[in-house]
């Protein structure tokens, strides 16, 4: 894990500086004359050799210094972890909601197999799928917020509301009522995955021999989807769920724009165009870190939910 | 090459104007007539190497500006059509287009430059002065690198006015820029909450001190005033280099601390913490503060805070100040609670504006704690502001609450001596698409824009279908032009720079009408007719295709029967 993020840290690095352009047309004017633009690129650093600045950069790491940002001046950390806080309230709800509401139907779409209800349900669910979710998002926001003006226009809170803490920010009505259409949104789209999983297993689960097996003890439909078909079928559905947990970091960056949501996607696009190394390279290493952690979750609770899968000589 | 000499300076040929813009002279060319023209001299059997190579046309991208990317793609297809100059846009991403430009890889670059507070320094020095740190164009003329420099020693008002009038004239002859448009930028407030003639308009629309001090609230809703932003203020620090550049945080720095000087609606310098100002001679100047000022502490405002400040900002040399104050100011002298005396290295007229016009009076009580308290003396720009280390200032608004990315809450400071607002409170708080801006305002979420990014047109109608909207657009100070690189071919040749300034200001009504729906005015010089005082109505241009072809045949240029132009004989583009 250690050898992949510092992979990941160093291709980072030479990335974004191999892409043309460079930081400093975001920051200074070209009113500046000569020596202000020196006094800039020195304060930044970027005078010295590239080497010189690979491994500044990895010692500062090493540390979890990320450094400033160019265009904010504000510490990387802060700022990331910020945006982060904001994003994840948005992703997580929804792949919670999506994964919850997904496997249940998916399930249910799966045991009701070859009837017209099914039919539907498919029709409906891939049309959902295929909709760009951007397209989606517009529809909500122009319906519910500008026709009947019963939600907000964006942003995370209201125009004029006011917290003392972070706790009181994130649990007031306030934001859940700003929450609301884009993780609304956001399930229309991504409940489509786990639903389509966990029903595709499921037929395949409900051809295993015992499945009869159950039928033939007496067991209760009800019965046999919950305790011996699901519990089957939602191993794929656990791994999707943890590696979209890891990429949620990255948000939505078209949700995000969309409901004018502070979110990290939004930043990690603004700061690619920028030129601005520290912030890009702190949001993309904490989006590796996440990845590579989620998918060493998925492995491990793999091995909890399918006993035949199981590390050697437990 | 003696013809391209003779084109030179010259002002008699015909079409060239020195009419005032905007006073309906119509073009003499037309747009897309005859692609043939008349007057174009046609060779056969021309020599390949005296065709013109393509003329690479920097442009920013589609997505990053429209109206700008298809202006130039209008204005290539007329150089192109008209007199056969094989010109094409290369969009590329800004941070790109700015290392491309210092680096001279363009024939042509367009974008947009606004003056500095009113001043018109910058616009004639950094840009088109052979030392300037932006002449990209590596324009460098004998009589105009003279006038530049005279301009700004010069404390006179009507003689100064006098050398910026001769060195706009200079650049019109010259056309090391030709200008698209100045653009006139909309907004719109709720009437229904403020008294209309209480607002104040000016080059920023109502996003200046003026407006946000004067205007009067009609009733309660009416007491806080909600704004959009173009991007969420991110850097607070007046000192830094982001704070006091770009507008979405120097809007809330301006209006949090106090100026010696502002420049005020009509970008004309008045006093402001001074009551007044007087050159003792080409380099001290005595500054007179008003009585009465307090900083949002309560502590009095005195000679000793701005003395203060520019030592401290000359000793620990902050990058965002080594232009308007390190490299300009030689000491500070006080005398008394309210007398400063400024000591210049040498005349520096655009001081008034440029140095005292933007260098906040910081409170040395508190600062001094703060770069103690952080550890950061030498470098006080690094010292991170937020809600635990807020701003103190003394100006007309107090800092409030900031939640970074989404809003900043600024509370009227009542106690300001001469300028306390009638509102109570600003709030700051973007939304990411125009339609959910324009949503705002409809449904009263918003009281007034402080920014319109949208279509003009759309606002103006929404503005007309809402009784408790109204419309406001104002010109801005800047010009949408086009700079180009004279240290190459084709455009080292001046001739060839006029011909492109005829064909452009051919193509000026259809790039206002047609990409920016009307708003906009036709652009001759660099400096903006808002900036009233410096513009020179009477720079020289040129106007129409026509023109074009006959400045080009007089210079020796011809043209294949495909239309295609060549260079003068003995010429190449290498």
């Amino acid at each position: 894990m250690v050898l992949s993020l510092f992979t990941v840290i160093t291709i980072l690095f030479f990335l974004f500086r191999m892409v043309p352009g460079g930081p400093m047309a975001a920051i200074t004017s070209p009113r500046m004359n000569e020596a202000a633009r020196q006094a800039v690129i020195e304060d930044y650093g970027l005078n010295e050799p590239l080497w010189k600045q690979y491994l500044l950069y990895m010692w500062n790491v090493v540390q979890l210094n990320f450094g400033q940002s160019f265009y904010y001046g504000e510490s990387v950390r802060s700022l990331v972890a910020d945006r982060f806080l904001n994003t994840m309230s948005l992703m997580v709800t929804a792949f919670l909601i999506s994964y919850t509401v997904g496997t249940y139907l998916g399930a249910q779409l799966g045991w009701i197999r070859g009837t017209t209800k099914e039919r539907v349900g498919m029709l409906i669910v891939l049309i959902i799928r295929s909709t760009p979710v951007f397209w989606t998002g517009m529809i909500v926001l122009y319906l519910f917020s500008f026709q009947l003006d019963l939600f907000p226009l964006g942003g995370m809170r209201g125009m004029q509301a006011t917290y003392s803490t972070t706790t009181q920010k994130f649990l007031s009505t306030d934001f859940l009522y700003h929450l609301a259409l884009p993780v609304f949104t956001l399930c229309t789209f991504y409940v489509g995955l786990p639903l389509l999983l966990m029903r595709n297993n499921l037929l395949e689960v409900l051809s295993e021999d015992y499945i009869d097996t159950a039928r033939a003890k007496g067991l209760t439909d009800r019965r046999i989807l919950l305790k011996h078909a699901a519990r089957n079928a939602i191993l794929p559905v656990v791994t999707a769920f943890a590696i979209a947990i890891g990429f949620a970091v990255g948000g939505q960056v078209l949700i995000e724009t969309v409901y004018s949501w502070p979110g990290l996607g939004r930043e990690m696009v603004k700061a690619s165009l920028r030129s601005d190394y520290p912030v890009a390279q702190g949001a993309f290493t904490l989006l590796s870190v996440i990845v590579i952690t989620m998918n060493f979750v998925a492995d491990l609770m793999y091995s909890y939910l399918d006993p035949r899968v199981r590390l050697e000589g437990s | 090459m003696g013809a391209a000499g003779a084109a030179v300076g010259s002002v008699s040929v015909a079409g060239c104007s020195s009419q005032n813009q905007g006073d309906g002279n119509e073009s003499s060319g037309g747009g897309g007539e005859s692609g043939g023209g008349s007057g174009k001299v046609v060779e056969d059997d021309l020599p390949q190497e005296r065709m013109m190579d393509t003329v690479v046309h920097m442009s920013n991208t589609e997505r990053y500006y429209a109206a700008r990317y298809q202006a130039n793609v209008l204005v290539d297809k007329w150089l192109r059509d008209e007199i056969g100059v094989p010109a094409e846009v290369d969009p590329i991403e800004f941070t790109v287009l700015t290392q491309r430009e210092n680096n001279g890889e363009f024939d042509l670059v367009t974008y947009n430059w606004c003056a500095n507070n009113g001043e018109p320094d910058s616009i004639l020095v950094n840009r088109f002065h052979k030392d300037g740190s932006a002449n990209q164009s590596g324009f460098n003329h004998e009589r105009y690198n003279e006038v530049a420099m005279q301009q700004r020693v010069e404390t006179d008002q009507e003689t100064r006015q006098d050398l910026v009038y001769e060195a706009q004239n200079i650049l019109g002859e010259q056309r090391p820029e030709t200008q698209y448009l100045y653009n006139e930028n909309t907004y719109a407030y709720n009437s229904d909450r403020f008294e209309e003639d209480s607002t104040v308009v000016n080059v920023s629309g109502l996003r200046n001190i003026w407006n946000y001090t004067q205007i009067q609230p009609k009733n309660e809703a009416g007491k806080t005033i909600v704004t959009n932003n173009w991007d969420p203020s991110d850097q607070l620090n007046p000192l830094h280099i982001n704070g006091v550049g770009p507008s979405r945080n120097w809007v809330p720095t301006s209006f949090m601390h106090d100026f010696l000087v502002r420049a005020d609606p009509d970008l004309k310098a008045t006093g402001w913490a001074a009551s007044e100002w007087n050159w003792e001679d080409d380099t001290t100047v005595t500054f007179q503060l008003k009585e009465g000022m307090t900083f949002h502490d309560g502590e009095p405002v005195t000679a000793s805070d701005v003395k203060w400040t520019f030592d401290m900002i000359m000793e620990t040399e902050p990058p965002a100040y080594l232009n308007s104050v390190v490299s300009v100011v030689e000491s500070v002298e006080t005398d008394g609670d309210l007398t400063v005396t400024i000591n210049l290295q040498e005349p520096y007229v655009p001081f008034i504006l440029i140095t005292a016009g933007t260098t906040p009076i910081l409170p040395e009580h508190y600062w001094t704690k703060l770069m103690e308290d952080t550890g950061n003396t030498d470098q006080p720009w690094t010292i991170n502001i937020g809600n635990d280390q807020p701003i103190i200032g003394s100006g007309p608004f107090q800092w409030g609450e900031w939640d970074q990315g989404s809003r900043f809450e600024m509370p009227a400071f009542k106690d300001h001596a001469f300028a306390a607002p009638n509102i109570d409170k600003r709030i700051q708080r973007p939304l990411s698409t125009r339609d959910a801006e324009m949503q705002a305002m409809i449904n009263g979420d918003y009281d007034l824009l402080d920014f319109w990014f949208g279509d003009p047109a759309q606002l103006k109608q929404t503005t007309e279908e809402h009784d408790h909207l109204t419309f406001v657009s104002s010109l801005d100070d800047c010009r949408q032009c086009t700079w180009l690189n004279t240290q190459r071919p084709p455009f080292d040749d001046v001739a060839m720079r006029q011909a492109t300034n005829a064909v452009v200001t051919a193509a000026q009504q259809t790039i206002i009408n047609e990409l920016y729906e009307g708003y906009g005015q036709k652009a001759q010089t660099p400096i903006n007719p808002s900036i009233k005082f410096w513009h020179n109505p009477e720079t020289t241009y040129f106007d129409g295709v026509d023109t074009a072809i006959e400045i080009l045949s007089d210079a020796g240029y011809v043209w294949d029967s495909d239309g295609n132009i060549y260079y003068p004989e003995g010429k190449t583009g290498k």
